[in-house]
């Protein structure tokens, strides 16, 4: 397909449903001026809210819905719908012998040593659940056969009960599809009109639980996923867009929204986590403009923070959490840590500070937003320190009260004997200190060091905290991209097509041939190239495919990802070469001599997106406002500045707080702040040069305050 | 508190990110399937005088509460920057280590020129030498067949390896290259702490860190002994066995006897272990050095403290209030040598102990107790292509927990042996010639109670082909069942069968290993959990919820809960005459009929009266007469109670 081109196109729209706030990026296709505007979210009438809120924005702008060209969507209501349970009561039809599968998942405990934990609750009910008889074999032979009129009575009796969509999910289904394919045909055909998911057709992976889980949660999902985005669609259209619309998946990239009733289930299990991918891939596009490859991004809400460790590409899990759930589905790795601007603080029962859990959410909020909050927050610490000017917050859509935020403060300060001020910095410190201790592990995890990495902050808190945390972890750089508040919706207008899809094969080299290996592999390029042919595909760059394998060493029970590079024939010689090498960066071992068990094939296939990057007003000069900050137990003179009062090119010295419409950066002292061409502000914690890297210091424009 | 309670919060994080990052590491590098599977590997941080004050709460497994590591650290002082010491060895650790597998590495850590801690980290290694691959077997009876002992040694002094050890460690093992994958994965591990420790010392000075680790111990100690004065002053017994084996109904292996009084005083808890059974032969043996706060003797008072205050220190503080009698030559402190390499039996049933004795001291927050067993399945057989022996991964089997104050118990899994991860059946079926037949919950297992036990699992699975091995240790709960509490009802035990509901059908035990021919059926069922609370005050509406789940069948419903369900739903009429008889009196504890006939047939004066007069033997005498011993008043004594009288004639038969 190809996208159809109206003729006074030349806008594009990228639009994020966040909780709390919408928010909307307008760039001008060719000479990429840039407009964002944040709207409320309203959960109880989604799709309207999100097209009024397109509608007001391109009022404003003076923009006719036949100029835009290209509208993509990250949206949290598939999300939320999983995490209230808010979806279709679901029937699970299961292989005869496994009705607990669901329950039993993979047993690990998430706090093993809490008496009290509770169990993992599945999304469908325990008494939702039929067996089926029938049976195959690992090696596809039939050990008994399909059971057609149990499955139907089974079947019936679900829907007769209420269940308003079904999964089916057999055994070795992945591998040997026909029993599962035959019951869901019989059952669309009893039951038309009825979400009917396949475990295998949707996600062919090896391993029952986890395969269950993704039919199931599409399932749940599938019909009210599919009323948003058809009213959405619908109410585009009636505002005039006639763009090619798309909507954000969890691996960072974008499909086509409009592809019909079968991406639905896809779409349903592909776009969990939209925005933050959506985020994530935004933050690398800007980071890789301005030279930055290592990363770690820092997206601050309320509540905690998201963090994704990025060396070149978009990193990966194809083992995900999703509150009770896995994900096998190859997700953008995003961690939450720490604590969030709403976090509490509090003295507990040992006289000791604690920051979190709990959080004072949208409403009643933290103290200083004078919604009604009186406990202490992150934020009202902010506040108490100075690292947000209570002049000019939020662009002006919160006023900041600074008398409550102190208000609130006041209890703690005096339980742990301390000043307001020495309250709200120790509460800052342990949110650093939580945040840090919560980074290390993933760092370790994944083998890196913080060090040569670049902090990438965004989230309405992210950079009033970056520099905090990043001298807390060594980091020398952030980076504040443009329009922090709304980098979600940038990178879901930013990204490209991206489709994955796996074929479990679960053999080893001692009897896999090249033969089969290509067949695998050029039967899952052709279904990517088919998902391809769907799309709207005009606006992307030509697709790229890459082939790659889970393999392990036989006997174990953990997988290495081996990546075969493009011109590399697909041969099992290729295979162990690749894996002897991935083996010893991940364990320094030699692992060449071992017989290898192949247990997934995957291909990727990306169409990278608009490669054109925002451009930013340049800005004007403007002389900077007296200002106090209490850092490290001292008052100390510093300057407030509005974001657009830093022109391209100009270097400023902390303490130093930067105002923007989105977002707070605060600059520590000892640390500057530099305004490059491409919208981001680059905070160096050691302008002075660091001995031991040889770095030298900004010179250019310095403004001492 | 010594430092600043915000310092102390703060660098309380910071201590748990060098001991988590420490087990990332070593999740991320290290060789072991046990790592990666079982999570059974640790890290933690530990004064010079030898307490845990930092210790990774989920990646690893949660053994490192209450490590004595003073013996070690003192073993190979004094140290220099850069030495690391090393050692698998149960004795000259004063049980640090607890079988061979478990490979302990630790290392000074500076600050300032001084030493301000030690890190410690252990890996359970795939092998270690010895005579069975894997180097664990429950008949080892010779600690030489257990594998190479390695005493505590420098592995890298001043930062220098030690090559010639580190080669004859590796000529030891079947698994050398993996071995060394784990002891390089701990070397790093512990580099990164003493590294992170700098960064600290660095940003908060060497004193605010001395501070806020005596202010973290402190703390827990603290509060743990404010959980300890909400329990009731006095003196709490409970007896519970790890199971004996029997051959055509007669006893060859006695069932080994713990035996814990938990004294209450004044906010301070002192576990006796007297009346235990002497050391066996067998390679059961728990060796705690003596240690009072040993941790395989306090888990479920750790897990207790932990759970009624979940914000409470995560540290050996939580053990410096106890002190315990564990007497010398009996199993939990066995003398040089013994064989130890399934210790684990000896170590879940002192948990079940603990529990029991916490039900006494405080009857509002008893927990019923778990299915009390981690059984790993593991299946070999002979590749049909190369012809090659293959094993497949383990699949763990362990049962339901017991029922808890306001919750249900958990269904399939508990407390001991909840960080384990099952095998997808798909897998498992690929790996090896057999089809699993049923893979669920095990209905009418879980205890009846107010708050049932959890069920426990059924796996059956037909051998595909012929001489399909299975290997299945740690099956236990197979005769004494997961005891109820306040009225609670036992769990089910578990049972293995071949070939059930045939001519062929054969109880298999505690399986061990088992080979199969095609066609073959073996059935394992795992233990219920215990429940707890009389089971006639749970809602009719809550039974019928079980029912409609699967856990319990409508006989069970109207047998246990006197609950009458028709087509799912109460029958309400029938149900109040149901539930009009009142439920049988019972003490605190439902031990199950099979304990209460053994407790009849050995009374527990004369249990205690042979473990005393075995005591007053020369300690390598024990156990061969105690087994003796037991076996012929058994025999004697015939269908009838052994007698008082009976075991003075044996034990002076045999002088």
């Amino acid at each position: 397909m190809t996208a159809p081109h109206a003729l006074r196109a030349r806008y594009r729209l990228g639009v994020d449903v966040g909780g709390t706030f919408t928010d909307i990026v307008l760039t001008h296709a060719e000479d990429g001026t840039v407009h964002t505007a944040k709207v409320p979210s309203d959960a109880a009438r989604p799709a309207s809210a999100v097209a009024e809120g397109v509608a007001g924005a391109l009022a404003r702008h003076g923009v006719d819905a036949g100029e835009v060209e290209h509208f993509a969507h990250g949206q949290t209501f598939a999300l939320n719908t999983v995490l209230q349970r808010a979806g279709a009561r679901t029937g699970l039809l299961v292989t005869s012998g496994f009705p607990d599968l669901l329950e039993i998942g993979r047993l690990r405990l998430r706090d093993p040593i809490d008496f009290f934990a509770a169990p993992r609750r599945p999304l469908v009910d325990r008494a939702d659940v039929r067996e089926v008889d029938e049976r195959l074999r690992a090696d596809g032979g039939v050990e008994r056969p399909l059971d057609e009129a149990g499955l139907l009575a089974a079947a019936g009796a679900l829907v007769a009960d209420g269940v308003q969509a079904l999964a089916v999910s057999f055994l070795h289904a992945h591998a040997h599809p026909e029993h599962e394919r035959r019951a869901v045909e019989l059952l669309r055909a009893a039951h038309p009109g009825l979400v009917i998911v396949g475990a295998a057709e949707l996600w062919p992976e090896e391993k029952e639980y986890e395969r269950t889980t993704v039919a199931v949660l599409a399932a749940h999902v599938a019909g009210l996923l599919g009323d948003y985005l058809g009213e959405l669609f619908d109410r585009l259209r009636a505002l005039g867009l006639r763009c090619p619309l798309y909507i954000a998946k969890s691996n960072g990239g974008v499909m086509s929204l409009d592809t019909g009733s079968a991406e639905i289930l896809r779409a349903a299990v592909e776009t969990l986590l939209s925005g933050p991918a959506a985020g994530v891939a935004g933050a690398i596009r800007l980071a890789g403009a301005a030279g930055v490859d290592r990363l770690i991004t820092m997206d601050m809400g309320g509540t905690s923070v998201d963090v994704a460790l990025v060396e070149d590409d978009i990193p990966y899990s194809t083992d995900s959490v999703l509150g009770d759930f896995p994900l096998i589905i190859p997700t953008v790795e995003i961690s939450s840590i720490g604590a969030g601007g709403g976090s509490l603080a509090r003295v507990d029962s040992s006289g000791v500070l604690k920051v979190g859990p709990r959080s004072a959410g949208a409403v009643p909020g933290p103290a200083a937003y004078g919604r009604g909050g009186t406990d202490p927050t992150l934020t009202d610490a902010y506040v108490v320190c100075g690292f947000i000017d209570p002049e000019d917050f939020a662009g002006g859509a919160v006023t900041i009260d600074p008398q409550a935020a102190y208000a609130s403060l006041r209890p703690l300060a005096r339980r742990l004997g301390l000043t307001v001020e020495q309250a709200a910095a120790a509460t800052i410190d342990v949110a650093t200190a939580m945040m840090h201790a919560q980074l290390v592990p993933l760092l370790a995890r994944r083998g890196l060091d913080a060090t040569g990495s670049h902090l990438v902050a965004y989230g309405g808190a992210g950079p009033v905290h970056a520099a905090l945390l990043a001298r807390s972890l060594n980091i020398r750089r952030v980076l504040v991209p443009w329009s922090p508040g709304t980098l979600c919706a940038f990178g879901a207008l930013a990204t490209g097509l991206r489709q994955d899809v796996v074929a479990s094969i679960g053999e080893t080299t001692a009897t896999l041939d090249d033969a089969r290996l290509e067949r695998v592999w050029k039967d899952l390029a052709e279904q990517a190239h088919a998902w391809y042919a769907r799309q709207h595909t005009a606006p992307y760059q030509r697709p790229e495919l890459r082939r790659w394998a889970d393999v392990q060493l036989v006997g174990q029970s953990f997988t290495l990802p081996v990546v075969l590079p493009d011109g590399r024939p697909p041969t099992v010689e290729a295979l162990r070469s690749l894996f002897a090498d991935a083996y010893r960066a991940a364990y320094g071992v030699d692992a060449s001599g071992g017989e290898l068990d192949v247990r997934n094939l995957r291909v990727t296939l990306t169409a990278p997106g608009d490669p054109r990057l925002p451009a930013v007003a340049a800005g004007a000069a403007g002389a900077p406002r007296e200002h106090t900050v209490h850092e490290s137990g001292e008052r100390r003179r510093a300057v407030r500045l509005r974001r657009d009062e830093l022109p391209v090119g100009t270097t400023v010295h902390g303490p130093l707080v930067v105002s923007a419409p989105d977002t707070t950066v605060f600059v520590p002292t000892g640390a500057a702040a530099r305004a490059d061409a491409l919208g981001n502000l680059l905070i160096d914690l050691a302008p002075d040069g660091d001995p031991a890297t040889g770095q030298g210091n900004d010179t250019e424009d310095r403004r001492e305050s | 508190m010594r430092g600043s309670p915000v310092t102390r919060e703060i660098l309380s994080h910071r201590l748990t990110a060098v001991v988590e990052e420490m087990a990332e590491t070593i999740r991320r590098t290290s060789f072991s399937v046990f790592v990666k599977q079982t999570a059974d590997f640790g890290t933690c941080l530990v004064t010079p005088g030898g307490e845990v004050f930092a210790a990774p709460r989920a990646i690893s497994g949660n053994l490192m509460i209450g490590i004595p590591a003073r013996r070690a650290i003192e073993s190979l002082g004094p140290y220099r920057p850069g030495d690391v010491g090393i050692s698998n060895d149960p004795d000259a650790t004063g049980g640090l280590v607890t079988h061979l597998p478990d490979i302990w590495l630790w290392a000074p850590i500076y600050a300032g020129g001084r030493i301000i801690a030690f890190a410690f980290s252990f890996v359970h290694s795939s092998d270690i030498g010895g005579d069975v691959p894997g180097s664990i077997s429950w008949a080892h009876t010779d600690r030489c067949q257990e594998g190479l002992l390695i005493p505590p040694a420098k592995l890298r002094a001043a930062g220098r390896t030690n090559e010639a050890l580190l080669r004859t460690i590796l000529s030891n093992t079947r698994v050398p290259e993996q071995n060394r994958g784990d002891i390089e994965a701990q070397l790093t591990g512990l580099a990164t702490a003493q590294r992170r420790i700098d960064e600290i010392v660095t940003g908060y000075g060497a004193e605010a860190l001395g501070d806020a680790i005596e202010d973290l111990l402190d703390e827990a100690a603290g509060r743990a002994a404010r959980l300890v004065d909400r329990l009731r002053d006095g003196r709490y017994r409970f007896v519970d066995y790890v199971e004996g084996l029997e051959e055509d109904g007669v006893t060859t292996v006695p069932p080994t006897r713990l035996s814990l009084e938990l004294t209450v005083s004044g906010g301070s808890t002192h576990l006796s272990f007297a009346g235990t059974s002497p050391q066996v032969a067998e390679a059961i043996n728990l060796p705690t050095g003596g240690e009072p706060g040993h941790y395989m003797l306090v888990f479920a008072l750790v897990n207790y403290f932990c759970s009624l205050d979940p914000g409470i220190p995560y540290n050996s503080g939580l053990v410096r209030g106890i002190t315990a009698e564990l007497p010398p030559g009996s199993i939990v402190n066995p003398g040089p040598g013994a064989t130890c390499g399934v210790r684990a039996a000896v170590f879940f049933r002192i948990m079940d102990c603990v529990l029991g004795c916490l039900a006494q001291a405080a009857p509002e927050s008893a927990l019923a107790t778990s299915s009390g067993a981690v059984a790993i399945a593991t299946v070999a057989h002979a590749d049909p292509v190369t012809g090659q022996r293959q094993v497949s991964v383990g699949q763990p089997l362990t049962g339901g927990s017991g029922g808890r104050p306001d919750r249900d118990g958990l269904n399939g899994t508990s407390f001991t042996g909840g960080w384990l991860r099952n095998v997808p059946n798909e897998l498992l079926e690929r790996d090896a010639p057999v089809l699993v037949e049923e893979y669920r919950y095990r209905p009418d297992s879980g205890g009846a109670g107010r708050r049932p036990g959890g069920a426990g699992i059924v796996l059956r699975l037909r051998a595909l082909a012929d001489g399909v091995t299975l290997a299945v240790r740690g099956m236990e709960r197979l005769l004494f069942q997961p005891w109820g509490v306040n009225g609670g009802r036992p769990g089910a035990p578990g049972r293995a069968v071949l070939n059930p509901g045939t001519p062929g059908e054969r109880e298999l035990g505690r399986i061990n290993v088992v080979t199969l021919a095609a066609g073959d059926v073996l059935l394992i069922e795992t233990a219920g959990g215990g429940g707890l609370g009389d089971p006639a005050d749970r809602a009719p509406d809550e039974v019928a919820a079980d029912a409609a789940r699967g856990l319990i069948g409508p006989e069970q419903a109207s047998r246990a809960y006197g609950v009458v369900l028709r087509d799912g739903a109460v029958d309400a009429a029938a149900t109040e005459r149901g539930r009009a008889s009142p439920p049988e009196p019972a003490g605190p504890f439902d031990l199950g009929a099979a304990r209460r006939a053994y407790d009849e047939r050995w009374p527990q004066a004369v249990q205690e009266q042979l473990i005393a007069a075995v005591e007053r033997l020369p300690r390598a005498r024990r156990a061969g007469s105690y087994r003796a011993a037991y076996l012929a008043a058994q025999a004697r004594a015939g269908a009838g109670p052994v007698t008082a009288e009976l075991i003075r004639d044996v034990i002076e038969e045999q002088g």
